[in-house]
């Protein structure tokens, strides 16, 4: 490693034990601080163009060494954060359940999945779109507004068993979900570099062709998954106001991905507040439209978070 | 070093405010005890040092905040007129004249008629209970709300009801025992000083036993001389020196006889209504405190800090909780614009942004720009 880097590790290191940033995860800390050295740039430059940081360097070559600093320390964190939730918050029986002829063995769902999340975190723009969904999976959410949903028998579940029609039990669902959040961020991966020069963009609504030319790239990645679980994942990039017989399992995927993109666990709530998911719902039903959401989805998800004080 | 100095002399005044309200609970509880003028005496010396101390507290504010010319910003916001009153005038009118006289020996009040002297003791004894305005700089002094809004509103509703209990029934106190009529302990005194005119108007024709007689079925007589003669006294005269204190009683003289009376019961009943007026502000104090308090807090500056941290952070997205009954309030119609306009506006705008929710800023790096 040259020294130039090591300076530039210990530079980001340092922002990375920042206490502000304290209780996010990888990814979040990793886009905070990317922000965090453009928004700031023309304030660091002197200081960091001092003889005790990288003199005579320019920004770009400055930026280029601190951008790859930090995405080394993201990623040291990140392989081992795969594996965990991989092993512990995901369970890959729904697989052979979805499709009992081939019924593959979960570890080697898990595996290719493993290696899945590794080629998406490789190109910026769905590396950050990796946030939400591993945040998602990571803390539980969706096993407990599942659970929730098929104790109600409402909107939700009747579109998940009904029109979507799985055979699943809740624990399945809600793995095929997690499932499907993890797989979404592929829409990005496989759309054209846009030039943006390194900045990660957000997934936003796609064309059904897009998503379809996506769906089959994936598969091939993940010839193990199923390809209703494929193709949920990348219709969940769609706009429900514009596909209105999308996936009940893509809406839940887009819905979750967003709530958890920001989401800090364990943020203590002041007193006057509401909690940080009703508050999150309520906010999303009034901005449906602009998300491309399921207003009905979302009215019951804030409902069971009012009901439960999440 | 002046930080220091100032937070020490912060703590020794707040220590002596709460040894200031212990001490004026226990006179007044020895008093109505009827504890012995050896004990009592002590609080009269600790009483007086107390109003000095905080005389010397007030004229240091005073004149700080004088040299800092925000004297009036003092008195009126920073409750300085409590400093003042509940200092000078108990030092002036109360503690100070009874401290000088214990020291010549005499009788706080001097002799007088006898009447008149029972109403001039009773007013003076009154201002003591402005004694317990100092509940209030203690209670300024305690953070009991972490929002600067809730804590001083809450001061100034505690401030401004305990200083009405405490004034009027200081003022209305005063004004009933110098110009109302009399009450029972002045009637019956009168009404002594009656028996006693029959009794000793017409002396040459009594005799000592006549005389002894009338004083043991005299209530509220301690001592009856002719002369130097003691003729008849309820206790020895170790008692009544351990006993009674120079502003315990009352003398008449009628010719060569000397009648010594007992003015205790009438400081029972002042120590017995000094102590209503305090555990009544205390009362007013921790209502206040917890009634108040959280009712402000709910109703008026938790949302606003609700609004604050969501306008002001760009990661804080918490809706404002609004309580249904109160939905017309004006604080919550305005958090139902922030929950239904700012919000979503809000989200909308991070998106587009890019997912600008930035947590770190500059400030928060402190010295890691230093080399």
């Amino acid at each position: 490693m040259s020294t130039e880097l090591e300076r530039a590790s210990a530079f980001v290191g340092r922002l990375w034990e920042n206490p502000t940033l304290s209780g996010l995860s990888p990814l979040q800390r990793e886009e905070q601080l990317i922000q965090f050295l453009e928004i700031n740039n023309s304030t660091l430059l002197p200081t960091l163009t001092s003889p005790a940081f990288f003199p005579n360097q320019s920004w770009h070559k400055i930026r280029t060494l601190l951008l790859q600093a930090l995405s080394n320390r993201t990623n040291t964190a990140l392989s081992p954060l795969f594996d965990a939730v991989l092993q512990r918050k995901i369970n890959f029986h729904f697989v052979a359940n979805l499709e009992p002829k081939r019924a593959p063995h979960p570890d080697r769902v898990r595996k290719s999945m493993a290696q899945f999340l590794r080629t998406l975190a490789s190109r910026p723009d769905s590396r950050s779109e990796l946030t939400g969904p591993l945040m998602g999976v990571g803390t539980g959410l969706i096993d407990k507004y599942i659970g929730r949903i098929f104790e109600r028998q409402r909107y939700i579940g009747f579109e998940l068993r009904k029109v979507q029609r799985l055979k699943l039990e809740a624990p399945d669902v809600a793995d095929l979900v997690k499932a499907t959040m993890l797989i979404r961020p592929a829409i990005l991966y496989f759309s054209p570099d846009e030039g943006g020069g390194g900045h990660a963009r957000n997934v936003e609504h796609v064309s059904p062709a897009f998503a379809a030319k996506a769906a089959s790239s994936v598969a091939q990645a993940l010839p193990l998954m199923p390809a209703d679980v494929v193709s949920a994942a990348t219709h969940s990039a769609l706009s429900f106001q514009d596909n209105p017989h999308l996936e009940c399992s893509s809406r839940l995927a887009a819905v979750f991905a967003h709530r958890c993109r920001h989401m800090r666990p364990g943020m203590r709530v002041d007193r006057g507040a509401e909690s940080s998911d009703k508050s999150w719902f309520s906010v999303a039903r009034k901005n449906y439209k602009f998300y491309g959401f399921d207003l009905d989805m979302l009215v019951e998800l804030h409902s069971i978070a009012t009901e439960n004080g999440w | 070093m002046k930080k220091r100095l100032q937070s020490t002399f912060e703590g020794i005044v707040t220590l002596a405010i709460i040894l200031v309200l212990l001490q004026t609970i226990v006179e007044d509880l020895l008093v109505m005890g009827g504890a012995p003028w050896t004990i009592r005496r002590f609080f009269v010396f600790s009483g007086f040092l107390f109003d000095l101390f905080f005389t010397v507290e007030f004229l240091i504010r005073g004149w700080n905040a004088l040299m800092k010319r925000n004297f009036s910003h003092y008195i009126f916001r920073e409750n300085g007129w409590v400093d003042f009153v509940a200092s000078v005038p108990l030092l002036i009118f109360t503690s100070g004249p009874e401290f000088f006289a214990l020291l010549d020996g005499a009788a706080f009040a001097g002799a007088g008629v006898f009447v008149g002297l029972l109403k001039v003791v009773k007013a003076v004894r009154m201002a003591r209970v402005l004694r317990l305005l100092r509940l209030l700089k203690i209670f300024k002094r305690i953070r009991f709300a972490d929002s600067t809004m809730v804590q001083r509103h809450t001061v100034r509703i505690v401030t401004t009801a305990t200083a009405a209990l405490i004034f009027s029934a200081t003022v209305v106190g005063m004004i009933f025992a110098l110009a109302g009529g009399d009450g029972p302990e002045e009637a019956w005194r009168a009404h002594q000083e009656a028996q006693m005119m029959g009794m000793f108007g017409e002396k040459n024709t009594r005799t000592a036993e006549d005389m002894m007689d009338w004083a043991q079925h005299t209530p509220g007589v301690i001592l009856l001389k002719d002369g130097e003669d003691v003729l008849f006294s309820p206790y020895e005269p170790i008692q009544l020196e351990t006993m009674f204190g120079p502003s315990d009683f009352a003398t008449e003289r009628m010719g060569s006889l000397r009648i010594w009376f007992d003015l205790r019961p009438a400081a029972v009943g002042q120590s017995r209504l000094n102590l209503i007026v305090f555990l009544s502000s205390l009362a007013v104090v921790f209502a206040l405190m917890l009634s108040y308090s959280p009712h402000f807090a709910i109703t008026v500056s938790d949302p606003v800090n609700v609004m604050i941290r969501g306008m002001g952070e760009r990661s804080y997205n918490l809706e404002v909780s609004i309580p249904e009954a109160l939905a017309q309030d004006d604080v919550f119609r305005l958090a139902q614009l922030y929950n239904d306009e700012f919000l979503p506006l809000k989200g909308r705008s991070a998106l587009e942004e890019r997912g600008g929710q930035l947590d770190i800023s500059l400030d928060d790096i402190g010295d890691l720009l230093k080399p």
